[in-house]
């Protein structure tokens, strides 16, 4: 029996029933007397100053930084979150301040980050707070990134889409039983959000953590990149993220170096232009060109050691360096 | 025997008829609870507990209240 005041949330595909006074499984949404409200709008616990390369971007304004916060929650509730303690934590259990999306624009400026990203959490569980910081902050020309799940809605996505410049979204696997056994979720709507995304003109990175037996099979690997390069071309990075244990995934080790390698050469094999690796240094962090192999963009770490790209094109051959570069 | 007195004395169909409807009563009261104890009392016991719970500690927390987005078109 549905009491009288319940209401459906329609941002993400869980697409919550609420009861009154009932909080979305995200934890950041309540229904009061039939009318939703969010807990942690101007409400972030998480607020720092990164190296745009962090998010991870790579072929997105290099060398910049990107004012980054979070407010607790998410829509997800994978196993293996590296940010498990503010992802997975209600909004009253974490500590939070008080910072209203013109004093989030307000520090971007001072700071002089070129950038403001919405990342650590699921930027969707606070989608009202970033997408007012980011009409502000489109205002001033600062840029709007996010980190995200892609777990959202297709008309909040398209809305939110017009004021964003960039996206990185974490692909967790390509098969519906990871998503439903590991992420509490499914692969069906983060597929529609990247083509979404794709067609709105958002500039798009896409992380994938590899996680020893559980997603690192090569068939699967080849699959999702094949899916990559036909719906959403050759030039979309793909970052390959090494496991660590962690949250409930403490009894598998990180991922082989060697499981690594080989993900990026099939990813390459299936026509991916960009391929890096991250959470270890394999030399697999740099930009080369996909025509003449020169070496482009230099990183180390978190760190731009050399950018020769110039006007997005290769130096040496001129071709055409797929990103955001001025 | 008193006036008052024959009217309480019941006649055999009166008694039947007495027992009929309240097994009636007792049958319907067993089968409203029933109904009642699993539909309707954990929704009002569940949301005594959202309540409370909002109450004593959300509303208490210096979380915000902002009105959400909607985005289904309006009839």
């Amino acid at each position: 029996m549905v009491m009288p005041n319940a209401i459906q949330c329609e941002l993400c595909p869980t697409e919550c029933l609420l009861e009154d006074y009932q909080v979305g499984g995200c934890r950041t949404r309540i229904n009061k007397g039939g009318t939703l409200y969010s807990l942690v709008y101007g409400k972030p616990c998480a607020v720092a100053i990164d190296p745009i390369e962090k998010k991870p971007f790579f072929h997105f304004l290099p060398g910049t930084t990107a004012f980054s916060i979070a407010t607790a929650g998410c829509v997800l509730g994978c196993k293996f979150c590296q940010n498990w303690q503010i992802s997975q934590a209600n909004p009253e259990e974490v500590d939070h301040q008080d910072l209203s999306p013109e004093d989030v624009v307000r520090q971007a400026l001072y700071n002089r980050c070129r950038t403001i990203t919405y990342t650590y959490t699921e930027p969707t569980v606070f989608y009202e707070y970033m997408y007012d910081i980011a009409r502000i902050a489109r205002q001033y020309g600062i840029n709007n990134t996010m980190h995200s799940c892609g777990y959202i809605k297709e008309k909040p996505l398209r809305e939110l889409a017009q004021y964003l410049n960039a996206a990185d979204v974490d692909l967790k696997a390509f098969t519906e039983d990871f998503y439903s056994r590991i992420c509490g979720g499914r692969l069906k709507p983060v597929l529609d959000s990247l083509v979404v995304l794709k067609e709105t003109g958002v500039w798009l990175e896409i992380t994938n953590l590899v996680i020893p037996t559980l997603n690192d099979d090569r068939v699967q690997i080849r699959d999702m990149c094949r899916w990559i390069v036909k719906n959403l071309g050759p030039d979309v990075p793909l970052h390959l993220s090494r496991f660590f244990p962690s949250y409930k995934l403490k009894n598998l080790p990180p991922t082989p170096v060697a499981t690594l390698l080989d993900a990026r050469r099939i990813a390459m094999d299936a026509g991916l232009r960009y391929v890096y690796i991250g959470n270890v240094a394999t030399g697999a962090e740099n930009t080369s060109c996909p025509k003449c192999k020169q070496l482009l963009i230099e990183r180390k770490g978190f760190v731009v050691l050399r950018n020769s790209i110039k006007a997005g094109k290769c130096p040496s051959c001129n071709t055409k360096i797929a990103g955001v570069w001025g | 025997m008193h006036p008052v007195q024959q009217v309480l004395v019941m006649n055999d169909h009166a008694k039947f008829r007495t027992t009929i409807i309240a097994a009636t009563i007792l049958i319907i009261a067993v089968l409203a609870y029933s109904v009642v104890q699993d539909l309707v009392l954990p929704d009002v016991e569940g949301y005594v507990q959202r309540r409370s719970y909002y109450e004593r500690t959300l509303s208490q927390k210096g979380l915000s209240e902002h009105k959400a987005m909607y985005w289904k078109e309006k009839p």
